[in-house]
């Protein structure tokens, strides 16, 4: 790929750069489950293996959930995201008593709506308003939503491969779960073993199999780029595999080296070698490219959707800045007007709602100075990019002329968009802009 | 009756003279053990960093002799670099003897020489001293004799110490008393005070430290300085201990200081004789020079909001040095700043840290220059020292630029290495003697230019610090001069620009474009780095975009960890200075101006 902006701009995708769907406007819940069999070298989200502490921590989630449940911000949902650590791990019962106790604050289960109907909710105003009030923006009833075919809420649920069994996926088809997103991150076993993985390629075919033979519709694919010892060849190789699946999303990875992982340590200590800068940015726009000729919308910058109806609703709260409360150690919470997270110890996170607390570590209001830095930062990794007034400064304009210019940005209706070069200096732009 | 004795310790660097200060001063009982740190005279941080001393200080120190004689020793504190020469000569102008350090294993040093000769230029008394003899490395033998044949001194005469242990620090007491001579207490003849140095009290003013020959001086009277006439009514007059101690009078052979309400160190001249108003003194005591900055160059706050602060900044900078001198100045790329003057390169250096440390500015220094002269076609004469004021290249009949003579004196083992680096900075008319043998004076005609830069260091460097170097400058002479620009994708920075000799343009061109490839950080677009004269392009360096910065997840809902990111990326900007479009850091600029890191 030449360093040249191209006389073309390359567009994102083949979908709509605005999705056909409004963006998600109520808010989203989100469990983290945190603990995982064994940890994998390379990631560093909260996590324990003491997998004793599992039955303490269900009923811990189910006090904090019944707390925040009173706040009146809790009127509901319409996306609930299981994620860890290792939800899977739960296993059949326990992910069923979390699941059940996780529907009641959606707004309207696919169980429930089969039996009650929209207009069956109490009158006034519907339960994503009270948030969205609070949170400054105009929401879409989602009873106006309309499509009936289209779920009311998306549920969905992080598994690992090695933990799908045909009991849990019935298990969780019954509680409601409409997607899944499975953490295969390779198809190839020497890749698999380096990652730590609990897989191997088989494992994750027969896991995909499973998922899809317990009727789940919207399936997820986690893969990982920028292996040590990857070229574009192996890349290709890989993400032909995923394709072959049909899968309804992929979420394509560059490996990140966190500091204080094992990864970290073994590339200080110089035994762990990324692929060189060049070959980074080569694989991304690879995989940007293979994805998008099998018809895939680039919606984010690690994030694709075979349809813009199936972009992951609950991610893209966290990117359009749409209110969203999370539960468990290390969760990360967003009402519109303040940030706040758990503290990231299971222990500590127990303590507190044993001695009647909120398990909250810190917390910040975010003025209009800070919003406006999440708007950039998060925009500029999204299709939709960030509206123009946001940049409607003096000094800014130009440069936002000139990245327009460069073949970084699009405009499109009164908003600036990153191209698939753009998305890779995602970071610098934002930097540029603010 | 007490007895005074005024002197000065003069060491090659890290022989031992900070050291010894400290133990003579912890030994006068001046200071307890408990309050004892390293370094006592050297008051600023730089100073303690680099281990030098760039402002001097002075103590008196009390002292009884074995014999049983009371006495005042007056240590005069002295600047080590070349930059302050003249505020070493005057120092040592206000002693009658000094204590040359010798290190016991490392011998006589290039700078032990230099100090010699200038303690014989002043007609000195000198008591050389064999220090760190604790050292398992001790080669006393090896010393004294180096003492006998290089410094052509009595070895017998050294006093062995180990200022570390404080063994001998009482016989160096001794032979100050007894080996300095009096200086001589002439109290009837009209006063005649040398001012050796002044800093600045935020509640006083100007603290003036001065060197009594003749006459007496207190509170009350009325001073006058002659060089210009002026006159301040004394508030106070003292003795340094560690701090001020206030004293009703002071008379010839005194050292001290006077507080006379004075507001700006700049009022007061290094080297100036005082009098007193009602009974001036016939004639002034020799060696005034007014000194006169010979590197120029311009500080601009790194944002243009921080003007303000940068005029307070220097405003107070400037009570406490008075070697610097500044006007405004403005640049199309920097904004508004200030053209200053100083006494040296390593003097810009120091000011630039203090501003950057002391004041808390983040400032941009643009490419040092010396004064050149212009002659024009249409006849007229101008002066030039900054490159932003050079004249159009075809209204110019001849260009000149000063030149100064330069004294080096090196053992003559590194005589070719040091004719080399001469010969490669345009130097011509030399001259070699022989002082001692085994050692080489060389004089050498050279373009100030060439000198300020990092001559002394690149000198040092080839020499394994044996080289002594000094210099003075002696007239201008014609010289092709040309301007030569740093575009920065293709836009100039004027920070950058320099006036050079035109054999000098490309090395000169390649070494900044290099220096801002290796500081420039890779950013989202290609940039070009070109040096030029004129419209030639003669040097180009190119940094390559980088192509990915992205981080591949959000972390979850973690939005705040992105944001602080970005709030970090924001708060590094303000370090960063743009050109164009081009993000050039504070860094950049620094390193090129410190041309001596090959």
């Amino acid at each position: 790929m030449a360093d040249r902006p191209s006389a073309k701009p390359i567009r994102n995708g083949t979908g709509p750069l605005v999705p056909d769907k409004p963006a998600p406007s109520v808010p989203g819940l989100y469990v983290h489950v945190p603990f995982c069999k064994t940890k994998c070298p390379y990631c560093d989200f909260y996590s324990v293996t003491t997998l004793d502490l599992v039955d303490r921590f269900v009923e811990d989630l189910e006090h904090e959930m019944r707390w925040r449940l009173a706040d009146a911000w809790m009127d509901g949902f319409d996306s609930l995201y299981v994620g860890g650590g290792t939800p899977s791990i739960l296993g059949p019962e326990r992910l069923q008593r979390v699941l059940a106790m996780l529907s009641r604050p959606l707004i309207t289960s696919p169980r429930a709506k089969e039996t009650a109907a929209p207009q069956s909710r109490p009158a006034g105003r519907t339960p994503g308003e009270a948030v969205a009030e609070k949170a400054g923006r105009t929401t879409k009833k989602p009873a106006a939503e309309g499509a009936s075919s289209a779920p009311d809420v998306e549920v969905t649920v992080e598994m690992n491969p090695a933990d799908v069994t045909a009991d849990l996926m019935a298990v969780m088809r019954d509680a409601g779960v409409t997607r899944v997103s499975l953490g295969v991150q390779s198809f190839d076993d020497q890749e698999l073993r380096l990652l730590g993985r609990r897989h191997d390629r088989a494992g994750a075919i027969a896991a995909i199999e499973e998922i899809r033979k317990a009727g789940f519709a919207d399936l997820g694919l986690d893969i990982i780029t920028d292996l040590p010892g990857s070229n574009l060849e192996t890349l290709r190789r890989s993400l032909d595999q995923a394709l072959a699946f049909r899968p309804e999303h992929l979420s394509c990875y560059a490996l990140t080296i966190a500091e204080g992982t094992v990864f970290g340590q073994r590339q200080q200590a110089g035994t762990l070698v990324l692929p060189d800068p060049d070959a980074r940015a080569d694989q991304y726009l690879e995989t940007a490219r293979v994805l998008e000729e099998a018809g895939y919308d680039h919606y984010e910058v690690s994030n694709y959707a075979r349809k813009p109806r199936l972009r992951s609703r609950h991610n893209q709260k966290y990117w359009n800045r749409t209110p969203y409360l999370g539960l468990g150690p290390a969760a990360h919470s967003f009402d519109g007007t303040t940030r706040w997270w758990n503290l990231a110890d299971v222990h500590r996170y127990h303590e507190r709602l044993s001695s009647g607390h909120l398990p909250v570590d810190e917390q910040e209001s975010i003025d209009a100075d800070m919003a406006r830095m999440e708007q950039l930062a998060l925009g500029m990794r999204t299709a939709a990019g960030i509206s123009e007034t946001l940049v409607q400064r003096p000094g800014l304009s130009e440069v936002a002329a000139d990245l327009v210019a460069q073949g970084l940005l699009e405009r499109h209706d009164g908003r600036l968009c990153p191209t698939r070069r753009g998305f890779l200096v995602a970071d610098g732009i934002a930097a540029l802009l603010v | 009756m007490v007895q005074i004795r005024n002197f000065s310790i003069v060491a090659h660097i890290d022989h031992g003279k900070s050291t010894l200060a400290d133990r003579l001063i912890q030994h006068a009982g001046l200071i307890q053990e408990r309050d004892f740190r390293n370094q006592l005279l050297d008051d600023m941080d730089i100073e303690r960093e680099r281990g030098i001393t760039i402002k001097s200080n002075t103590v008196t120190l009390p002292y009884k002799s074995k014999d049983g004689m009371e006495y005042e020793l007056n240590l005069i504190d002295t600047p080590g670099h070349v930059d302050f020469t003249y505020e070493v000569s005057r120092a040592l102008a206000s002693c009658e003897g000094v204590l040359l350090l010798v290190d016991a294993s490392q011998g006589v040093e290039a700078q032990t020489m230099a100090h010699l000769y200038a303690a014989m230029e002043h007609d000195l008394t000198i008591v050389p001293v064999i220090n760190k003899i604790d050292l398992p490395s001790a080669d006393i033998e090896n010393a004294k004799r180096q003492i006998e044949h290089d410094l052509g001194l009595d070895p017998e005469d050294a006093i062995l110490c180990s200022a570390k242990t404080g063994e001998g620090v009482e016989e160096v007491l001794e032979a100050i008393v007894q080996r300095i001579p009096d200086p001589g207490q002439d109290t009837e003849s009209p006063l005649k005070a040398l001012v050796f140095d002044a800093h600045y009290d935020t509640f006083r003013g100007t603290v003036v430290a001065f060197r009594l020959f003749t006459g007496s001086v207190q509170k009350g009277q009325t001073l006058r300085f002659m060089s210009n006439d002026a006159t301040h009514h004394i508030e106070e007059v003292g003795r340094f201990r560690l701090g001020r101690d206030p004293v009703k009078k002071l008379q010839a052979g005194d050292v001290g200081y006077l507080l006379a309400g004075i507001k700006t160190v700049s009022d007061v001249h290094i080297g100036d004789t005082i009098t007193l108003d009602d009974r001036p003194a016939d004639e002034a005591l020799p060696g005034f020079k007014e000194i006169k900055p010979v590197v120029f160059s311009s500080i601009y706050p790194i944002s243009s909001d921080d003007f303000p602060a940068l005029v307070d900044a220097l405003e107070k900078y400037e009570l406490n040095d008075a070697s610097l001198v500044y006007e405004k100045d403005t640049s199309v790329a920097l904004g508004q700043g200030f053209r200053c003057g100083f006494l040296g390169l390593l003097h810009l250096e120091i000011v630039q840290e203090r501003l950057e440390r002391e004041f808390n500015q983040s400032i941009i220094m643009t490419m040092p220059s010396v004064r050149y002269r212009f002659n024009l076609k249409d006849g007229q004469h101008i002066v030039v020292d900054n490159p932003a004021e050079f004249p159009d290249p075809m209204l110019i009949e001849s260009a000149e630029e000063p030149y100064v003579r330069i004294t080096i004196m090196i053992p003559d083992r590194y005589m070719g290495a040091v004719m080399q680096l001469c010969l490669d900075r345009r130097a011509d008319n030399s001259n070699f003697t022989y002082p001692v043998p085994g050692r080489i004076e060389i004089n050498f005609d050279m373009p100030l230019s060439e000198v300020i830069f990092d001559f002394y260091d690149r000198l040092k460097s080839v020499t394994q610090g044996y080289g002594s170097f000094d210099y003075e400058i002696i007239a201008y002479r014609q010289s092709d001069l040309v301007k030569l620009d740093i575009l920065v994708n293709g836009e100039p920075v004027d920070a950058l620009a320099s006036m050079v000799h035109r054999e000098r343009a490309r090395d000169r061109g390649l070494r900044v474009c290099t220096r801002l490839k290796d500081e420039i950080p890779r950013q989202m677009f290609k940039i070009a780095i070109q040096a030029a004269i004129g419209r030639t392009i003669i040097a180009r360096t190119t940094i390559s975009p980088y192509r990915k910065d992205v981080t591949a997840k959000c972390y979850g809902g973690d939005i705040s960890r992105k944001r602080k990111l970005l709030e970090k990326q924001k708060k590094g900007k303000k370090r960063m200075k743009m050109v164009g479009k081009v993000e050039i850091p504070q860094s950049a600029f620094v390193s090129v101006l410190k041309t001596n890191q090959e």
